[in-house]
């Protein structure tokens, strides 16, 4: 409860932030307008050749990076101002600031920023796709379908944290993770299509090594009724495992942590 | 003359002094190839003439690979020290110098651009000639000596465009993120990543009277056999004119910024 109320502080102090300095607010909904442009070029690629890729149509593939769109907002809201801030943070020592906080400095540091500017084009443009789709594949609106969508996307959110979180955490050992950090963001758009157009070999790659794929594409497949039940099991359990290996790896991180600044 | 052969020279050493971030650079182009093959496979597979967009699959996936690369020669990141130089105020010792600015820009502009430019034409080529391989017929090298002087005008003509965009410093306190905006803007619309073909007909004859698409799409055409004689004399000469015009509105816009402008630090 404490941590929700501060969270609630941090959220309350960012968007004051960003109404304070209203041009940067606008430059952010314009930059993620046009990330939403490139990401709409595979919905026109889609439509406009009309064809169905391993079974599923265009239609029904909307759903799919509408659900992309909608969690990259998502992630760019609550996870990308905080966690690409991290190696800033051990290059420069100002981690020392949040190890002294009587918080716990993982959370100060995953969460103190959230950029509503980043979101809304993601948030606004994903729910559009998602509703049209569901509306035109005849999708039923039933209490089971609504609330397995609901959930598989907030699972997909919190499986984002550790997917992300991980590779930023290896700046503590090369000072640097630029390379590493942008690969992430690379596959990150995997997501961009379906995880069924994709080989054998890079689905399984994508649900059970770097698990980026069960961000996405879970909730869509739910509903469509082609998510195996083992992947469902599978889901659920994913969560506890990638949490438990990110806080692991923060753990050996923060001890290999030397203050450096001057 | 000598001045500007030297600023190339430290163009070209900069590549060199980033090494590992060039090959990271290089590899990273790989990863929305990757989506695309697999993208146009499916299609490609449930088409049943075997052509979308006009293009057949090994023509697509020419495209895609070349368009990645010229994307990557292009990509106007001078742009951005630019905006840093009218910023910072360090546009200040330039302006105290015998030298040209704009010249200096260029000339450093083409030797960063060197090292990427002959690696890609070395993996142009090889993608070229497999192609061509898998397109089952003879690799047309007349469309790659074609190729060459219209890419360099494409360099021209890019740097011409983010030039004067990059004037907008003089008015903005920050433009690097309108910037960022236009330049990724402008790649999607240039044909860096899908062919403008698949764009609607009203969109097309849009960016098709824009200058971007004659930094990208015009050049990638020659090489994938779509563009056809009339259709590259008509391009070349077309570039020519979006050069002059973005030279001339770059001069404008600068000349008008260097009034405003007062240099702070530097």
């Amino acid at each position: 409860m404490k941590y929700l109320t501060l969270y609630g502080h941090f959220v309350r102090n960012s968007l004051i932030a960003q109404m304070e300095f209203k041009a940067n607010f606008i430059i952010a909904v314009c930059t993620e307008l046009a990330f939403v442009f490139a990401k709409s070029l595979y919905v026109i690629v889609l439509f406009t050749a009309g064809l169905s890729i391993n079974g599923l149509s265009p239609d029904k593939m909307l759903m799919f990076i509408g659900s992309y769109t909608l969690i990259t907002g998502i992630m760019d809201s609550v996870y990308y101002p905080n966690i690409s801030s991290i190696p800033e943070y051990v290059r420069m020592a100002s981690l020392d600031m949040y190890l002294t906080k009587p918080v716990d400095p993982l959370f100060m540091i995953s969460f103190r920023k959230f950029d509503l500017g980043l979101g809304v084009p993601n948030y606004a443009a994903g729910i559009v796709m998602i509703v049209v789709s569901w509306t035109k594949c005849g999708v039923p609106v039933t209490f089971t379908n609504v609330c397995g969508y609901i959930a598989f996307t907030l699972l997909g959110c919190v499986i984002t944290y550790p997917v992300l979180l991980i590779p930023v955490l290896v700046s503590f050992w090369t000072v640097k993770s630029d390379s590493l950090t942008g690969s992430i963001w690379a596959l990150w758009d995997f997501n961009n299509m379906p995880m069924t157009i994709y080989n054998r070999m890079v689905q399984l790659a994508g649900v059970f090594i770097i698990p980026i794929f069960i961000i996405t594409n879970f909730a869509p497949m739910f509903v469509f009724g082609i998510l195996p039940v083992p992947y469902m099991l599978y889901a659920l359990a994913a969560v506890p495992l990638f949490l438990g290996i990110a806080f692991f790896v923060w753990k050996k991180a923060v001890r290999r942590y030397s203050s450096a600044s001057s | 003359m000598e001045a500007y052969k030297q600023v190339y020279k430290l163009g070209l050493m900069k590549t060199f002094q980033y090494r590992a971030d060039f090959y990271f650079g290089l590899i990273s182009l790989f990863f929305p190839l990757f989506i695309q093959v697999f993208l146009w496979k499916g299609l490609y597979s449930s088409a049943a003439s075997g052509i979308l967009y006009g293009y057949t699959f090994p023509q697509m996936m020419m495209y895609a690979c070349f368009a990645c690369l010229l994307a990557k020669i292009l990509s106007p990141d001078f742009a951005y020290e630019v905006n840093e130089d009218i910023k910072n105020g360090g546009l200040a010792k330039y302006v105290v110098r015998p030298v040209n600015y704009r010249l200096y820009r260029f000339f450093e502009f083409l030797g960063e651009k060197t090292s990427l430019v002959i690696c890609s034409l070395l993996l142009l080529l090889c993608i070229y000639a497999a192609g061509g391989y898998v397109l089952s017929r003879s690799v047309n090298m007349l469309r790659f000596v074609v190729f060459l002087p219209v890419m360099c005008l494409s360099l021209m003509l890019n740097f011409s465009i983010y030039y004067a965009v990059s004037g907008l410093g003089f008015w903005m306190r920050e433009s690097s993120g309108i910037l960022f905006i236009i330049s990724f803007v402008g790649n999607i619309i240039s044909g860096g990543i899908f062919p403008l073909d698949i764009f609607p007909e009203p969109l097309r004859v849009l960016f098709g009277i824009l200058p971007f698409s004659y930094t990208t799409y015009f050049p990638v055409s020659i090489l994938c056999g779509t563009a056809h004689k009339t259709g590259i004399i008509a391009g070349v000469l077309l570039q020519v004119f979006w050069i002059g015009v973005c030279s001339g509105a770059g001069r404008l816009v600068w000349k008008a910024g260097m009034k405003n402008y007062s240099a702070v630090g530097g």
